[in-house]
């Protein structure tokens, strides 16, 4: 389903502190800050949470002093099934030398259209990565509107004049 | 590949195209015309446009021109996805589908490419991108604050949106009090339909980090940049992540 999206690479340590989400509990970050350590008052958390401080902690206290004493294969955690008010949510972790090179929801069930939204809202994914253009070999720009004069300045007329002068 | 860029509707669109069998200068020839008309009939600045015709109430229902009828009916579905926080309606000088119509626009002039035959073709209206092709397109998502830097890079097989209020402060409003509000520095939509990927778009960040709801559970997708520095993505955004897996490589070397 379309929940068990893996995030990768860049995206790990942003997961961890999505999890260990340490923002104003609202019901909307309930869903996930919950089961992994907030409340704990619902069925089944207790294998979930565990996973997630477990590897929250790994990418907090630094990914190198793990390294050493972690074998290099990777391994796949999977949190129990855990069930809430709002539904249910498996967390899915991939790890390799004690990093998290993988994030996902092998599980996501909501138990009504409303609780979708609010699982949803809580399940996005933080993000940490800022990448030079020139490296990426992209094809293209998007941002927000530029007028005809800033687009002259812009990293798409530059890829436009690369395939221009082609 | 051949590029061509157009200077229509008040930016520059880049058109890239990969002919294949099919005629890349007829078809990019279409796709310019469709983008100029959009341009004629949806202009607020000329007084004999339709869309200002419109505003005056001077059409009746049937006179409305078929473009006219399509965008309505699109900036009513975008309104009511967005829960009214992108609203055509609630803009200072009356109807003003501006923000919807460079996205339907080229929706459809890439859907004109389409028609001409070529085997993929992306066109980017003032960093708004509408493509196709077998396979997804690499765009990256521009740093609000660096226009020299991507915050990520998406691999996009219809179109992808990108709001801010970076480039021409002020300028996106709150529909429910009309006043300027720009609750996050960027908001990118992924999806189906440029233009609604553009309503979406806009309408995170006049409603800020919450909106995330509104597009989540919806085949659309966004990565959003938070005032205090945060970049937050729904689950199902299609980040390039071997692109990111090697920024992370060689940062760590």
């Amino acid at each position: 389903m379309r929940r068990s999206t893996m995030v990768a690479g860049g995206a790990v340590l942003g997961i961890a502190g999505v999890i260990a989400l340490p923002r104003p509990s609202t019901p909307q970050q309930v869903a996930v800050a919950g089961n992994s350590a907030a409340t704990g008052s619902a069925n089944g958390t207790g294998s979930t949470a565990s996973a997630a401080e477990t590897t929250t902690g790994t990418a907090a206290s630094g990914a190198s002093t793990r390294a050493a004493s972690t074998k290099p294969a990777a391994r796949t955690v999977t949190g129990s099934l855990a069930t809430d008010q709002y539904g249910q949510l498996q967390v899915k972790l991939t790890i390799r030398n004690g990093r998290i090179t993988k994030v996902g929801f092998s599980t996501f069930v909501a138990n009504d259209g409303h609780s979708v939204q609010i699982d949803q809202f809580a399940a996005p994914v933080l993000i940490r990565e800022t990448i030079a253009a020139q490296s990426a070999h992209i094809q293209g720009v998007s941002g927000a509107t530029y007028t005809s004069g800033a687009y002259q300045q812009s990293l798409q007329a530059a890829i436009d004049k690369a395939g221009l002068n082609a | 590949m051949i590029t061509h860029v157009e200077h229509v509707m008040g930016t520059a669109v880049s058109i890239t195209v990969d002919p294949g069998s099919g005629d890349a200068d007829a078809a990019i020839a279409d796709a310019c015309a469709v983008l100029h008309a959009a341009d004629v009939t949806f202009s607020t600045f000329k007084a004999g446009s339709a869309l200002s015709r419109h505003r005056r109430g001077e059409l009746r229902a049937e006179q409305l021109p078929a473009d006219m009828l399509e965008v309505l009916e699109l900036s009513a579905r975008a309104a009511r996805l967005t829960g009214g926080f992108f609203d055509p309606w609630a803009m200072p000088g009356g109807f003003d589908p501006t923000g919807l119509v460079k996205g339907w626009a080229a929706q459809r002039a890439v859907g004109c490419l389409r028609d001409g035959g070529v085997a993929a073709a992306m066109m980017n209206a003032g960093g708004d991108v509408a493509c196709f092709g077998p396979a997804p397109w690499r765009i990256g998502v521009r740093d609000p604050g660096d226009p020299e830097r991507l915050v990520c890079v998406a691999e996009v097989g219809e179109a992808i949106a990108t709001s801010g209020d970076y480039e021409r402060p002020g300028e996106l409003l709150d529909p429910h009090d009309r006043l300027p509000a720009a609750r996050l520095v960027q908001a990118t939509v992924v999806g189906g339909d440029l233009a609604l990927a553009d309503a979406y778009a806009t309408a995170l960040v006049v409603r800020g980090e919450r909106g995330l709801a509104m597009v989540d559970g919806t085949p659309y997708e966004a990565v959003i940049v938070t005032r205090d520095g945060r970049m937050l993505a729904t689950p199902g955004f299609p980040i390039a992540a071997r692109q990111l897996s090697s920024a992370c490589a060689t940062s760590s070397a």
